[in-house]
This record gives structure tokens, sequence and C-alpha cells, in this order.
């Protein structure tokens, strides 16, 4: 691919990193005589890591898709195990057979039938494939959701974390418990056993020849269906033993257990998502490098620096240490995924405006339709409604982001979310008087809405160092690196009380003197915003500008070889992404009053898939699609009276996105009127569109002079040559 | 054809490509390569499959960055280019493999050939109300369409059209970028027989106009007729270069590629 990053760059970057590390090291030595035990914490959380790496690396060598939807798997098994063990007192080995051993190959099979096979039927893309995982994991962690709610809960250990045996002995012996014993064995006898299947079994064999060529293989008599089935048993067994090993550890909550989990994707990074006995030393690795990082001191910062509160390294180094590694492993490695090369066929649409253009009176008719929605509905609703329809015009905004950068540019970002929360976490700041940093120090207060402003502002630099990476990945890698990029801004900003704790509320703004807090008054605001948003969004997709980002979407080759900088338009569509994000981010949180920052908040990293999966669904190609995604998101839950009830419907739909290109819209376009859709001609209205600009160009004087000299070859080909 | 009498001529670029080495891991796809192509000539690259001939082209167009050697357009060389401003020189080419804009329409597709180049408009599209387009543009763009002899594809989705049709559409939406050299891989290929002999006219009077050509093609047929230099690769070394006649009498190439199965020559 277009290779835009010098290597030196690069090698300069890693070495920078590497000596980092060291300085780390040589100025913060702290107190090591606990370096024994400290290991074998380490090894005990490595274990777990291990066993989720594995179970990734699995399903992604035997499917091709990267299964997001561990992270459901593992919350789901850790509450029934919860309920089996902790709440009616089976044993724990137990409750370990019939989770691991029954309901998580069972999930797994089910994926397979229901979801995946039919979408390898139809050779379906990777977009749509990772898409119809997302929905998976999405269906699962509304269902946890739904039935437990956001309750933590403390399961048993499932090992006895009494004393197995020690190392050495006095003062400096090391004691390991029988949880230690009980979490490598798992790991070190399931991995064992995979490799040895894997390399020296017929099995082995067919898994890797159906890898490479599905159809190729079942004409050689391999049963590929069995195969893949088999693959997504085993990686959603390896899920759920790390989601039950881990849920006593971290404690049981329904999105928190799935983001911690989620940390576990930098395992399979590392392994290059393909090896693994890589994953197994990656997971251990990280394990015992976290754990021994704890013992490491704090350097004493200088003094000038103490206006912002610094990191403390050894809390950070344990917290980041996984996502850190995640990123930096995701920019190092430069071929990681080898499927379709990122196309975001089949989850999006191409219906360009010229296509669409419409006449002048329907237009008008249009726009008075849309304003007798905005005027009108706004004026007849109250009470809860009102406070709905401000929920979702927030949304819609946010939602609105996620169409400029995947519809429209083809890049699959999943950190809108923490733009969004970056967005409203610089507008509460400002208008709290505070900087947005870590620093207690004071600033006048700003108004809120140009204190919006400024955060959409702000948050542009950082979509365009996300835009970087974007230069050389699409696809899953890119999804990644968002990813990561989102758990590294909820973990050192949103999580940390140096940056967030002061100042979390914020009052309705006003305008001119003139008060926009009341709750119709403040619905006219946001709507009137939310159409600032639309032009924007419709500028990204209609003139030269649209044209070439589609193109860009299309064929990336075919782009620079026109002389189209990808450079340039890339951090454009990026920072223009992330300011729509921040700004809808904006709205949400003066809407709320509060700045919500908790990991089953607006905010967290999960929220960024499922508010993908949510424009998904409709729709990433369409305005519309982002709007009525934001209905859905908000009244599902205000209609069943139950949070998480609307990610139920969002997974549900997205488990067969292979059946709706281009989301419902899409789709729904492509049935009534036959537009939209790239594969459906619009003949008659192209042939009336070009016999009217011939008409145009007949009786209008040729435009242009000698300069283009395709017309005279025209004329010197049409006279002289035939 | 009536050459003499141009009232405009194309301003083509010298290109040189000079002891050009890339390899894959441990295979060495272009070793030591090195051709010369002039303005106002077809100048073609033939080859076996898997000769080198598409690598040689990403390395020229700056696709892929190579291991050694330099292009030198009309004395300067490209050296650390990026493939946008190597287009923006002036090089414009097409792909074996189709890159085409497949969710734009075939006219779109020239649109941005003809606007990716300036920048200015761009910061107005993205805060003005209205975008109205170009008619300068989009009559450069019916041109080029009608030139190469599918003006009457304007307004299809480029993504529904058959091969053939879309390798004259890379052409056109190459010629809109104003290119002083260009490169063309396999545009015959997938194309009807009237379809290449247009591409054939097409062709001739685009370098009699002054371009420069350079062009890798399985249909010798056309290559004999209009090249003015042949270059043959081999496993990725220049065996032989010379004029149509000489490059047929060479008795390495007749080994390597148009001698003993001319069944091979196909495909």
């Amino acid at each position: 691919m277009v290779d835009t990053v010098p290597a030196p760059l690069r090698n300069w970057g890693v070495l920078a990193a590497a000596l980092f590390v060291l300085w780390v090291l040589a100025a913060a030595p702290g107190d090591w005589s606990n370096i024994g035990s400290q290991f074998v914490a380490g090894l005990q959380i490595g274990a777990i890591a291990a066993l989720g790496g594995t179970g990734l690396v699995v399903a992604y060598r035997a499917t091709g898709v990267f299964n997001f939807a561990f992270a459901g798997i593992a919350t789901i098994a850790a509450f029934i195990m919860y309920e089996l063990t902790t709440k009616n007192s089976l044993p724990e080995w137990l409750g370990l057979v019939i989770v691991v051993g029954g309901v998580a190959p069972v999930i797994g099979g089910l994926m397979d039938v229901v979801v995946f096979r039919s979408l390898e039927r139809r050779s379906a893309g990777t977009a749509e494939k990772l898409v119809a995982n997302l929905g998976v994991l999405i269906l699962l962690l509304g269902i946890g959701g739904v039935i437990y709610q956001e309750t933590a809960y403390q399961p048993n250990f499932v090992f006895s974390s009494k004393q197995a045996f020690s190392i050495g002995s006095g003062s400096s012996a090391v004691s390991v418990s029988w949880g230690v014993v009980g979490n490598v064995a798992m790991i070190v006898g399931a991995a064992g056993l995979l490799i040895l299947v894997f390399r020296f079994t017929p099995l082995g064999r067919q898994v890797r020849a159906v890898v490479d060529r599905r159809g190729l293989a079942e004409l050689n008599v391999v049963n590929a269906n069995r195969i893949s089935m088999l693959s997504w048993a085993i990686g959603a067994m390896f899920a759920a033993l790390a989601g039950v090993l881990d849920a006593p550890v971290v404690g049981l909550q329904n999105g928190a257990l799935a983001l911690q989990v989620l940390q576990i994707i930098g395992v399979a990074v590392i392994a290059k998502l393909r090896n693994i006995g890589a994953a197994v030393a990656a997971g251990f690795g990280l394990g015992v490098v976290g754990s021994l990082s704890a013992l490491i001191e704090t350097p004493h910062y200088p003094h000038w620096l103490h206006w912002v509160h610094l990191p403390s390294l050894n809390q950070d180094i344990v917290v980041q240490l996984p996502v850190l590694s995640t990123l930096a492993f995701l920019l190092i490695y430069r071929t990681l995924d080898e499927s379709d090369g990122g196309g975001t066929g089949g989850i999006v649409t191409a219906s360009f405006s010229r296509a669409r253009r419409r006449t002048a009176a329907a237009t008008v008719q249009g726009a008075l339709g849309v304003l007798a929605v905005v005027i009108i509905v706004p004026a007849v609703i109250t009470g809860k409604n009102l406070v709905t329809a401000q929920s979702v015009v927030a949304y819609a905004v946010c939602f609105l982001s996620i169409v400029a950068i995947t519809g429209y540019s083809g890049h699959i970002s999943l950190a809108t979310a923490a733009f969004a929360g970056l967005g409203g976490y610089v507008t509460v700041r400002l208008s709290n008087g505070l900087w947005p940093l870590p620093t207690t120090a004071t600033l006048p207060h700003v108004p809120q809405i140009v204190a919006m402003i400024i955060g959409g502002i702000v948050v542009i630099p950082l979509g365009v160092l996300i835009g970087y990476p974007a230069l050389r990945r699409r696809g899953l890698i890119l999804g990644l690196i968002t990813l990561a990029f989102a758990q590294i801004i909820e973990q050192f900003v949103f999580q940390k009380p140096s940056w967030s704790s002061a100042g979390r509320t914020i009052t309705r703004p006003g305008l001119f003197g003139f008060s926009l807090s009341g709750d119709r008054t403040f619905l006219y605001y946001e709507l009137v915003v939310l159409g600032l948003i639309l032009l924007l969004v419709r500028n990204l997709r209609s003139g030269a500008l649209g044209r070439i980002l589609g193109a860009m979407r299309d064929s990336e080759k075919g782009a620079v070889s026109v002389g189209i900088s990808l450079r340039r338009y890339k951090l454009l569509i990026f920072g223009a992404s992330s300011f729509i994000a921040a700004i809808g981010g904006s709205l949400l949180v003066q809407q709320q009053g509060t700045l919500n920052l908790n990991q089953d908040g607006p905010f967290s990293p999960l929220a960024g898939l499922y508010w993908f999966g949510a424009v998904v669904v409709f729709g990433l190609s369409y305005r519309s699609g982002a709007i009525l995604a934001a209905v859905l998101y908000v009244s599902v839950d205000v209609a069943t009276g139950r949070t998480n009830s609307s990610l139920i419907v969002i997974g549900a739909v997205a488990l067969f996105i292979g059946y709706l290109p281009g989301g419902v819209i899409g789709s729904g376009l492509r049935v009534f009127s036959g537009d939209g859709i790239d594969d459906v001609s619009p003949a008659q209205r192209s042939l009336a569109r070009f016999a009217a600009e011939r008409r145009r160009r007949e009786t209008a004087p040729p435009p242009g002079t000698g300069l283009k000299p395709s017309a005279f070859a025209e004329k010197l080909l049409v006279g002289g040559g035939e | 054809m009536t050459v003499a009498a141009a009232p405009v001529r194309l301003r083509g670029a010298r290109l040189e490509v000079r002891d050009l080495t890339k390899s894959f891991g441990g295979f060495v796809a272009v070793r030591d390569a090195s051709l010369v192509a002039e303005p106002g000539q077809v100048t073609s690259l033939i080859g076996p499959n898997g000769a080198g001939k598409t690598t040689l082209f990403h390395c020229v167009s700056g696709i892929e960055p190579p291991d050694a050697g330099h292009t030198i357009l009309d004395g300067q060389s490209l050296r650390g280019m990026t493939p946008d401003r190597r287009a923006r020189a002036g090089m414009a080419r097409t792909f074996q493999i189709l890159e085409l804009f497949g969710g734009l329409t075939v006219a779109e597709n020239l649109q941005v050939a003809v606007e990716g180049r300036s920048v200015s408009r761009i910061w107005r599209d993205l805060f003005s109300l209205r975008h109205p387009d170009n008619p300068e543009v989009e009559a450069q763009v019916q041109q080029a369409l009608d030139l190469v002899g599918i003006g009457h594809l304007a307004h299809r989705p480029a993504g529904s059209l058959p091969t053939g049709l879309s390798r004259l559409v890379e052409l056109a939406r190459a010629l809109c970028t104003e290119p002083r050299v260009l490169l063309l891989d396999e545009p015959a290929s997938g194309l009807s027989t009237a379809e290449t002999d247009r591409l054939h006219r097409v062709l001739s009077s685009l370098a009699d106009l002054g371009l420069t050509i350079l062009l890798v093609e399985h249909d010798i047929e056309l290559v004999m007729a209009l090249s003015k230099t042949i270059y043959v690769l081999d496993f990725g070394v220049v065996i032989a270069a010379g004029t149509p006649a000489e490059v047929r009498a060479n008795p390495d190439v007749r080994a390597a590629y148009l001698g003993a199965d001319p069944d091979e020559v196909e495909s």
C-alpha cells in the first residue's frame, strides 16, 4: 500500500519509547524486595490474559473474523457462573464444567450457525463480518445489561486462594496459591493442546485449508462448516474461561467487566493475531510486567511541572500497559490483517448527490416538511417526551460523526464516543472556569456555547492525530487502533480524578441574555445546532470535496494516481468527524446537566462500539440513518423503562447486516425506489440527465479555449481516423 | 493523420528509469531495470506473466518504494515523491487490476481527476451552501469520455461496468489529469476488437500529439503496431530492447516469450 510514514521516523519512535522505559526504570527505582510475590501475582493475571488472547487468536485464525464478541461471551459466562456457584452454591468445578464446557460452546456454535455461516456462503466482506460480530457483542451485553443493570457483584474465586506451596524459605519465601496454580495450569494445558492439534493432526491441516480457501477446501472433502463451528466454539470456551476467572478479580459488572476483557485484545495483537504460542507468552508478559511495575516509585518531577497534576508512573503503567501496548504494536506491525484490505463493502453504499439531485420544487417541499416537523413537534410534545427528544437530537449529532468518517470516507472508527466525551469534558471544565487539564488552576468562566465551540476545536488535533495511522491502515486494524485510543482516553482522562473530579455539572446556556434553559427552548437550540452540523456533513458529500472523499473510499490507489493527496483528505475527514462528535458530546452534557464519565456512561469505549453498531444498522451512508439510529438508541430504553434494552434490538439487527446491504435505509431505498445502490443502474434518470446536459452543452458556446487538447484530439480522431 | 497541422501540442516528458530494483522478502521482482520513454512515442514493456512489469509500474508511479534506483522525469529525479505528487508532476497511469471509484458515476470519476489537484475549491465546498458544477470541468470530462468512445456512459455508476469499458474509463480518467506521461497497464485486456481498434487509434494520436506513453500489454499485435521502442522484461531483468523488428528477431526474446509456445502469449 501507499508508503507515507518514512521508515526512519518509525524507528526513531521505537527507540524513543525504549529510552523512555529505560529512563523510567533507571530514574525511579523502587523497593524490589517483593519482586517474587509480585511476579507470582503477575502470573495469575497473565494467565487470564493469555486465555482470552488465545481464544481471539484461535477464532481469527480459523474464521478470519476478529472476535470482538469475546468480551460479551466472557461477561455472560461470568454471570452464569455467578448464578450457579456464588448464588446457588454449586461447587466451582461443576460450574466451570457447565459454563465453559456447555454454555460457551453452544454460544460459539450458535454464532456460527445463525450468523457467520451465511456470511461466509455469500462471501461477505470483512466489514460485514466485523459488524455482525459487533452485533453479537452488543446483543450479549444488552442482555446482560437488561437483566443485571449496572449493579456490581462479587463472585467467588474459582480456585482457592490458600497456599499451594511456597518457594524459598524464611522472610524471602514466596507463597504460591491454588489460584495461581489453577490459572496457569488452565492456560498451559489448553494452549498446549491446541498447538498440538493445529500442528500435528489432520484437523489442524483442515483448519488451515479452510481459512486459506474455503471453497477449495470443501472440494477436497473438508467439512468447512464443521471446522468453523468448532473454531467458534473453541474461541468461545477460551473467552468464557477468561471471563469466569477474571470476574472475581476485577468484580462482576456488566459493562465494566467487558471493558476489562476488551483490554486482552492487546495480547492477540502482540501475537500478530495468529500465533497461539506468542499469545500465551504475551499474556504472561503483560501480566508480569504490569505487576512488577507496581514496585516502581514515581520519580520526583521538577517543581515547575507541578502546575499540572502529573501521572503516578507505577499506577499508570499497571492500568494502561495492555492498551498502550495494543496501540504500540498496532502501529509497529506493518502487516497484520490478511483479509481483504479493509474495504467497507456491504455496510457502506454509494449514492452520490448527482444521482439524487432533486428539482427546485421538490427541494422547497422537502424543506417545508422538515421545518414543519422541527417547529411543530417540539411545540406539541411535553414533559418526558421533550427530554427524550432532547436526548435524541444530541445523539444524532454524535452519530453524524460516524456517517462522515465511515459512511463517506470508509474509515472504521470506534472512538466516536471518546471524542464526544472529550467535547463534553472541555465544555464542562471551561464553563466551570477550569482548565481542561489535570490542574486546579482557574480561568474566567466561559459561556456554554463558546465552551462547546472551543471543545469542538480542541478535539480536532486529536482527531487528526488518529488520522495519521489511517494513512496506511483501514478496516479492522484501524478499528482496533481507534478502540485502543478510546480506551486510553477513558483511562488516562475520564477515569482520572486529577483530570475530572472537580466541576462535573453544567447549567444550560443562554444567548445574548436570553436563557435557553427551558426544556422546549433548549430543544430548539439543539435543533439549530443539529441543522448546522447536517449542513456541514452534507458538504462532506457534495461538490468536489464529496467526490474526492468518495473516490478515496472506493480506491486509494486510484485516488493517488490522479494526484489526490490522501494525507490531506484523510486528516481533514478525521478532523471534521472528531469536531462533530465533540459538538454532539457537548450537547449531550448540556442536556443532561452533568458530565457522566462512568464506565457504563455515554462516553465509555463500549459506547463507541454501540454507537457504531446503531448507525450501521440504519445505514452508515445516510444522514437520516444517524438520526433514526439516535431515535432508536434513546427511545427503546425510554419505552421499555430499562436501560440497555435498545442494545438488544441493535445487536439483533446487526447480526443480520449481511441481508441488509447499506443498512435498513440503504436496503429500503433499494426495495422501494431502486435508488441508492450501486448495482442497480438508475438508467432512466441518467439518460434524462445525460440528454439534458447534452442539450445544454450544444446550445451553450463551448467553454474553455484551446487549452484542452483532448478536444483537438477528438476532432483529429473523428475527422482523420474514421 | 494530420499531425503537422496540429494547433496544440501536448507537452510530453522524457521518462527515464535507472537501475531500478525491487524485491519482496527474498523474491527479486525487478532487478537493475533501466529504460527510457521519449515524448511523442509509444514505448512498450513486454514480458511473460510475473516478469515484474506491474511492479516496475508501481515503483515508477510511486505506489511501491523501490529498493534502489531512480525514476527521472525530464531530468528531475522523483526519489521520495509520493504517488500523488508524481501524478501532479504529470505522471498518469491505469491499473491492471482496476482501481476505479466504483461508487461514483463514470463522469464523476473523471471530475475527481480534474479537480483533485487543486485545493482552493475544497475549503469553499466545506463551508458553502451551494456546490455548483463547473461547466468547464464537465466539458473537459465529456471530451475525454468521447475521445475514448464512451461518452454515452457518463452517468452510469462506474462499479457497474464490465472490465473492458472500465479500462477505457481508467484511460479517460488518466487523460483528465493533463498528463505528460501515460503509464498504461494492460489497457487492451478485456476489450472487444472494435474497442481495441479505437484504443489503438487513440494511443497513436496521443503519442503523435507529443505525449510520452509507456505501455504494458499482452496484445502483441497492438504492441508491435504502436511502439517505437520495446523493452522485454523476464524474471525482473531487461533482456532486450529495440525496435519491434529488432525485438522480434532477438533470440533471447523468442526463447523467453514470443518463441516456443504462442499460446503463452495470450492470457
